[in-house]
């Protein structure tokens, strides 16, 4: 490793001194808007390294040692991290006012974010299954502290001590199936663990006890995606957390997990693609239609959106189960798209005040503007063209298509009529219901204001070019597989 | 100046979208007004002098600006559109073709945008460019008392944006682009005036006849990316050859729902019904949309795809009967009726069906050429009539002016010549510019191998001397009218005409236009008068430089000068006839033509009538249309599809509240469904080990 090699892993490096740098920023100050600049500043430094060589960077291990790599840099890491950065930017600006009204806007809301950004971004370019769990517990700790950043709130700290038990139990999964990958191969680094099951599989079966330690570590992954049937926490999670941090929670994690997940089947788990390729295909089936049919079902805004990302994160599943370089730039693109997409309904949900459906009742004649955002939006979650919602369902079906699964295509396209119907619901009952109430929606804070603008903006540009990012997200997939 | 060319080109096609938006964003500056929603909607309230909401001060700054901002940019395009036309008269022969983006790319299939400059387009773009600016300038003074005229200036800004996309397109998929945003366009302006039904209904019934026609080009266009793999015309071309002599049925097929979506756009006889009714938008709009450039879009296409249609001599056939009928069709109705801007609007469609059996008998050339200078002569003449209707307060039917009292032709001297420069350009008298481009058309008809041009000859020929008489028959009953009315005799009529909510006495008096109109008129003028002598070489192949192929067996334009001298000469002379007898009939004797109609009463009532047309699709489409879609609104959709619906709804309603039920909130229940599901998966792992 030599000085120059550091280098690409700045990002990490600036994360995690920034996050310190913001703890102490905070102290001292005590000023929380001022912490608030510093992560974004930070968060800034950070998206430099990777975005001078996005796509043209090398593919780079850094050696660990005997124990093989514990990192790696490629393009594919480089654009996971540019989405996440360029995502966690945008979530900053949802945070002020939400904590200032519930009297707890203080500087380690930052210190926190960003430190969790520091995991994820670990997450992202790990290439030894330890890295990996250290980097998946330094992005959840700081999320389960958010969770419950509102200690006199019940509902929040409920939630956060849910959302801890079941996280600690999905790493302990992980732990355990780690153990059991080292038990049985020797090695924990990815290319040490791709090239031992690749001899196993050459030489005949793949011993069960590897098969188990995948599976558990597969499920920890899925744990963190929300995938179904290990979402149950995700509604109960969404609906206590502070507002801000659902939002944060529905789209900074699942990138990272995303792109990790990703790695993982391409990488290490490759020559088990006859095993989980069918199970996962069933898991993105299910969780579309449990995502979908029960966000029918709800009456609270945040639950319905929980269970929005439940079957968006079906629909991602589809390109990943897909395991072609279509499929893999196919689940970015729609991430990328979705969490723009969700931070921009947050960001409405918390101008209009809105805690249940009924409460939108009539939106469109108290507030235009954000009846019309809302609309924009939803549509685009929704996948009605030529909003990039569209182009992000098109991009994972074409590349189920393409790699011989069609079924699996046709049933993502009918789950997405399933999710057309909770986004007509919400419109209908902004739009075509009478107000309880005539009182104009209070005055919208400038940073929602700003969250909604470029949510909106990006949603009409990449429906109209989506090879903007669609370009980058293939070169970016193209050099893993 | 040729290194430019692309970026020329490119600008010439943006700046009325750049127009049209800035114009829109003064919506942002200065909000819509009451009064642009309330009144002035109506052309009789329009020119009301004490119209009640009284335009504000920043009000009309916010439409002056709009407007300034919509007609420089199209006066801009005009200039970069004639320098680019000159330009390339010092030959290019290969089209010169920009990239703007890629739209989007499916596996082989890219669907880019940019542009094509070639004769062909060169030559759409100065016609578009041309009417479009002269049009613009117009309205200034036609719609200078509408309430909401910044809307009206954006819609024709719009409205010139799309149609030069579709002109310069590259490929067929921005041309059908710009097809529909014409469409679009079209319907706004012509139910500009939305508080009227008529405006309204007409509108409508403009979309929905085009609907029909772009669904049979859909499916050409379909076939067409099926057959050849591609919707760039040029890669089309390549390959003509290699699919014609495999599978010339897809050719034909091709073509031919090609050309019904061109009928539908080129109001040809079948789909025509539209264009009549269009009438109930605003004159400007006419002179531009339903005159010089929308409606040429299918007679555009078709030389566009010439290299195709060349490759399916059945289909031309029926191109050019097609368009025979529609000249002689369009003729006969001409002939009787009495709203002035009907008239011109029937004539349009006639014309039509000239540029239409040209291209039947492969003259290409010869319609496009028609196509150029009867863009000049027909923009002038309806932006004539429009002139006459603003001096007449709206006063369309032509058998009134003569009641009105005054004597038209000294009212309004200089539209009085302005029309007449246009009818005499229509009819064909030389050296007016119709002379030159219809009698190519008709000669190379004459011309067409093998004599099966003849019958379009005869029906070409017949119908121009009609042209000739329906065109002086605006001319006469309008304007020559006899001083014979006395003052006694003229206050009845005055009396009655104040009825008609004019309020104050400047309103009864006739006036000529203020010069904001006239003047735009006389570039028109001038394109109708020489246009034809100028640009006499259009009439040839040579000149458009590989732009448009024509087969070499097809050899109808090449011999159009070889025909017999008496041929040639024949539809003058009947055109002079005509005129003189529109003369004798409409203006020296007017009782003959009543006396003929009562002689004639079913020719008269089938030509009165439009042929029945609208009434016969009445009965055959639209009343069993309607029934059928009672009948699926009632059972199949009400009862079948949406019980369907809700039932399936409800059953994805039950079982999100069924697996509500374990969200129970319990964490042991959830970490219960983790392990249950883990459990589940290792023994599917097992299952498949052993």
């Amino acid at each position: 490793m030599t000085h120059l090699d550091i280098l690409l892993t700045t990002p990490l490096l600036v994360l995690g001194i920034g996050s310190l740098f913001l703890l102490m920023l905070g102290a001292f100050s005590n000023n929380a808007r001022l912490t608030g600049i510093g992560a974004a500043v930070v968060i800034l430094a950070a998206m430099v390294q990777p975005l001078l060589q996005p796509v043209s960077g090398p593919v780079f291990a850094i050696d660990g040692g005997a124990g093989g790599h514990l990192m790696q840099v490629s393009p594919f890491t480089n654009i996971a991290t540019l989405i996440l950065l360029g995502i966690a930017l945008l979530c900053l600006p949802l945070i002020e006012n939400y904590f200032k009204a519930a009297k707890a806007y203080k500087p380690e809301v930052y210190v926190l974010v960003v430190l969790a950004l520091a995991g994820m971004v670990a997450l992202i370019t790990s290439a030894h299954l330890l890295t990996l769990y250290v980097a998946l517990e330094l992005m959840s700790f700081p999320i389960y502290i958010l969770t419950a950043f509102l200690r006199d709130d019940a509902k929040s700290s409920e939630a956060g001590l849910k959302y801890y038990v079941l996280g600690s139990m999905a790493s302990g999964l992980m732990l355990y199936g780690i153990s059991l990958i080292y038990a049985g191969l020797g090695t924990l680094s990815f290319t040490g663990v791709f090239t031992a099951l690749n001899n196993a599989a050459a030489t005949g079966e793949a011993a069960p006890m590897l098969l188990v330690g995948t599976t558990l570590i597969l499920v920890a992954s899925l744990f963190k995606l929300s995938v179904a049937p290990f979402h149950m926490w995700t509604p109960d999670v969404y609906e206590g957390a502070p507002t801000p941090v659902t939002a944060i929670m529905g789209s900074l994690p699942k990138i990272a997990a995303v792109a990790l997940l990703i790695r993982l089947l391409a990488g290490p788990f490759d020559s088990l693609e006859g095993y989980w390729q069918p199970a996962l295909g069933w898991l993105a089936i299910a969780s579309m239609l449990v995502g979908a049919s029960l966000a029918i079902v709800q009456t609270n805004l945040k639950r319905l959106l929980a269970f929005s990302t439940i079957a968006n994160i079906g629909f991602i599943m589809v390109g990943i189960v897909a395991a072609n370089p279509q499929g893999a730039s196919g689940a970015l693109l729609y991430l990328g798209i979705y969490a723009f997409t969700t931070l921009g309904l947050f960001a409405a949900l918390m101008a209009s005040g809105a805690q249940t459906v009924n409460d939108l009742k009539g939106l469109a004649t108290r507030n235009k503007g954000l009846a019309a955002t809302f609309l924009l939006l939803l549509f685009s979650l929704a996948g009605i063209p030529p909003l990039a919602g569209f182009m992000a369902k098109f991009a994972v079906f074409t590349a189920a298509v393409q790699a011989g699964l069609v079924p699996l295509a046709i049933a993502g396209v009918l789950s997405s009529v399933l999710a057309l119907f909770y986004s007509l619901w919400l419109i209908k009952v902004m739009v075509f219901d009478t107000p309880d109430t005539l009182t104009p929606t209070p005055k919208i804070p400038q940073g929602l204001n700003i969250v909604m603008f470029v949510s909106c903006i990006a949603t009409l540009i990449l429906g109209i070019f989506p090879n903007m990012l669609g370009n980058l997200t293939l070169a970016a997939a193209t050099a893993i597989f | 100046m040729q290194a430019l060319v692309p970026q020329l080109t490119t600008l010439a096609v943006l700046l009325p979208a750049i127009g049209a938006l800035l114009g829109a964003l003064t919506f942002l500056i200065w909000p819509t007004l009451k009064a642009e929603l309330a009144h002035g909607h109506d052309d009789h309230h329009g020119h009301d002098d004490h119209a009640p909401e009284a335009p504000t001060a920043s009000s009309k700054w916010a439409h002056y600006v709009a407007m300034s901002l919509t007609t420089g940019s199209v006066l801009a395009a005009t200039v970069i559109s004639w320098t680019l036309f000159i330009g390339l008269n010092n030959g290019t022969a290969e089209p010169v073709t920009t990239h703007w983006f890629t739209w989007f790319s499916a596996g082989p299939w890219a669907v880019t945008f940019g542009t094509m400059l070639d004769k062909l387009s060169a030559t759409m773009l100065i016609v578009v460019t041309s009417v479009s600016a002269c049009v613009h300038v117009y309205s200034w003074g036609y719609m200078a008392e509408d309430a909401s005229k910044r809307r009206f200036f954006i819609y024709l800004s719009a409205f010139t944006f799309a149609m030069l996309m579709l002109v310069t397109a590259p490929n067929l998929v921005q041309m059908f682009l710009g097809w529909e945003g014409v469409g679009v366009c079209s319907y706004l302006l012509i139910g500009f005036w939305f508080h009227k039904a008529s405006a309204n209904a007409a509108a409508i019934k403009a979309f929905i006849v085009n609907r029909v026609a772009d669904a049979a080009m859909l499916v050409g266009l379909f076939a067409l990316a099926a057959t050849f793999g591609t919707l760039t015309y040029s890669e089309i071309f390549a390959k003509v050859d290699a699919v014609s002599a495999t599978n010339s049925y897809a050719i034909s097929f091709i073509a031919l729902f090609l050309f019904i979506g061109a009928m539908g756009k080129s109001a040809q006889f079948g789909l025509h019904t539209w264009l009549p009714d269009a009438m109930e938008g605003p004159t400007p709009v006419s002179a531009l949309i339903h005159a010089a450039t929308m409606v040429t879009a299918g007679v555009f296409l078709l030389c566009r795809m010439s290299p195709l249609y060349e490759a399916a001599p059945q289909v031309l056939h029926i191109v050019g009967y097609v368009g025979a009928i529609t000249a002689i069709f369009a003729a006969t109705v001409g002939l009787t009726q009495t709203d002035i801007k009907r008239v011109i609007a029937y004539s349009t469609c006639s014309q039509l069906g000239y540029m239409f059996f040209a291209i039947g008998v492969s003259a290409y050339p010869a319609a496009m050429f028609h196509l150029t200078t009867h863009a000049f002569f027909k923009a002038l003449l309806f932006l004539g009539a429009g002139s006459v209707i603003h001096g007449m307060h709206h006063e369309q039917n032509i058998f009134n002016y003569a009641k009105s009292g005054y004597v038209l032709r000294k009212v309004l001297p200089i539209t009085y010549g302005l029309m007449w420069l246009g009818s005499l350009a229509l009819a064909g008298i030389p050296p007016f510019a119709g002379y030159f481009s219809k009698d190519l058309v008709l000669e190379s008809a004459f011309a067409a191998p093998g004599g099966w041009g003849l019958p379009l000859y005869a029906i070409g020929t017949l119908a121009a001397m009609l042209t000739a008489i329906y065109g002086f028959r605006i001319i006469f009953m309008s304007f020559h009218n006899k001083p014979k009315v006395d003052e006694a005799h003229a206050k009845p009529t005055k009396a009655k005409s104040k009825k008609e909510a004019h309020h104050d006495d400047h309103h009864h008096t006739p006036h000529e236009s203020p010069w904001i109109m006239l003047v735009p008129m006389l570039p028109l003028a001038f394109g109708a008068v020489l246009s034809g002598w100028l640009l006499h070489n259009m009439g040839t192949l040579e000149w458009w430089d590989g732009s448009i192929v024509i087969h070499h067996a097809h050899s109808a334009l090449h011999d159009a000068h070889h025909i017999p001298e008496f041929f040639k000469k024949l539809p003058l002379i009947l055109a002079i006839s005509g005129i003189t007898l529109a003369f004798y009939l409409f203006a020296e004797y007017r009782g003959i033509p009543k006396r003929i109609s009562q002689l004639l009463p079913i020719p008269y009532a089938i030509s009165l009538n439009k042929w029945y047309i609208d009434e016969i699709y009445q009965v055959l489409w639209v009343n069993p249309t309607a029934s059928v879609a009672r009948f699926f609104a009632e059972w199949g959709d009400k009862k079948g599809i949406d019980g369907l619906l809700n039932g399936g709804a409800a059953t994805v309603r039950d079982f999100g509240q069924w697996l509500r039920g374990a969200q129970t909130g319990y964490v042991y229940h959830y970490a219960y469904a983790m392990l249950l599901a883990l459990t589940l998966g290792l023994g599917y792992l097992l299952w498949k080990t052993m």
